[in-house]
């Protein structure tokens, strides 16, 4: 349970950072090239729970 | 593989020379951050005045450091990263790629919210270390990996860089604490002090 645990602490965290962000009066282009970066991050915890914590599926 | 060419030594002690320069620096910050709670603030300013304007960028080079040297231990030298260096580079890898869009923009309100990141990637580090240095059983989940988590593989015969001490995770914590200095560094400004310096400036 451990990686789901610290991937949900790791969105937790970002997803607070980029809701500040984009309630913020911040220019359109940051806000889209922030959540291209976060769809990456988001990209890489799928990689690691297809190739690395779950490989062979999420069971409970 | 454990790459012993010349160049993979090299980057190996330029990483553990790195580490070490990291723990001097988080001391002397300690010692200011000391000093300054005894009332004695002088010097902590000075330090504030001289990273004004690029804490985000400094944090942006610890953490692309970081991310660099752990893709270099795992996909160059073959050092097979454990569970818990999977966990650390969880909170590691996202500040490589978001604190260059927030330095890059001058965001320094956004430090305040990413420093939960590397303070939960440095439990993880402490957890890390007393497990390779033996003060705490490995978990099972440790057993998954060849050599599981208390190996150090810095200790290798063939390329020894521990210093006598050094191992993966502390320079792991070495560059969180760092990213934590620099982040509260960061949100920690005046309201005259803007912001990091936005890249076009």
């Amino acid at each position: 349970m451990l990686p789901i645990v610290l991937v949900v602490f790791q969105l937790a965290v970002l997803g607070w950072t980029s809701a500040k962000l984009i309630r913020a009066d911040t220019s359109p282009v940051e806000k889209a090239l922030w959540l291209a970066a976060l769809c990456g991050v988001i990209g890489l915890d799928v990689w690691y729970f297809a190739n690395f914590a779950y490989p062979s599926g999420f069971k409970l | 593989m454990y790459g012993t060419q010349p160049m993979a030594r090299d980057v190996l002690y330029a990483y553990s020379y790195l580490g070490v320069a990291g723990q001097v620096l988080i001391a002397l910050m300690l010692l200011l951050a000391m000093l300054a709670l005894l009332g004695i603030r002088s010097p902590l300013d000075l330090l504030r005045r001289m990273l004004w304007g690029y804490e985000l960028w400094a944090a942006f080079v610890v953490a692309a450091l970081a991310t660099g040297g752990s893709l270099f231990y795992s996909e160059v030298m073959g050092f097979i990263p454990c569970e818990f260096c999977w966990y650390q580079r969880i909170c590691m890898y996202p500040l490589s790629i978001l604190l260059l869009i927030a330095a890059w923009y001058g965001e320094n309100r956004l430090a305040r919210y990413l420093v939960v990141l590397p303070i939960g990637g440095a439990c993880v580090s402490i957890y890390h270390m007393f497990i390779a240095y033996g003060a705490i059983h490995e978990p099972t989940a440790c057993t998954v990996t060849p050599g599981g988590c208390a190996i150090n593989w810095l200790a290798i015969p063939a390329h020894d860089v521990t210093f006598g001490y050094l191992t993966i995770p502390t320079l792991a914590l070495t560059a969180f604490l760092l990213l934590i200095g620099f982040l509260v560094l960061a949100a920690t400004g005046t309201a005259d002090d803007v912001a990091t310096l936005p890249a076009d400036a």
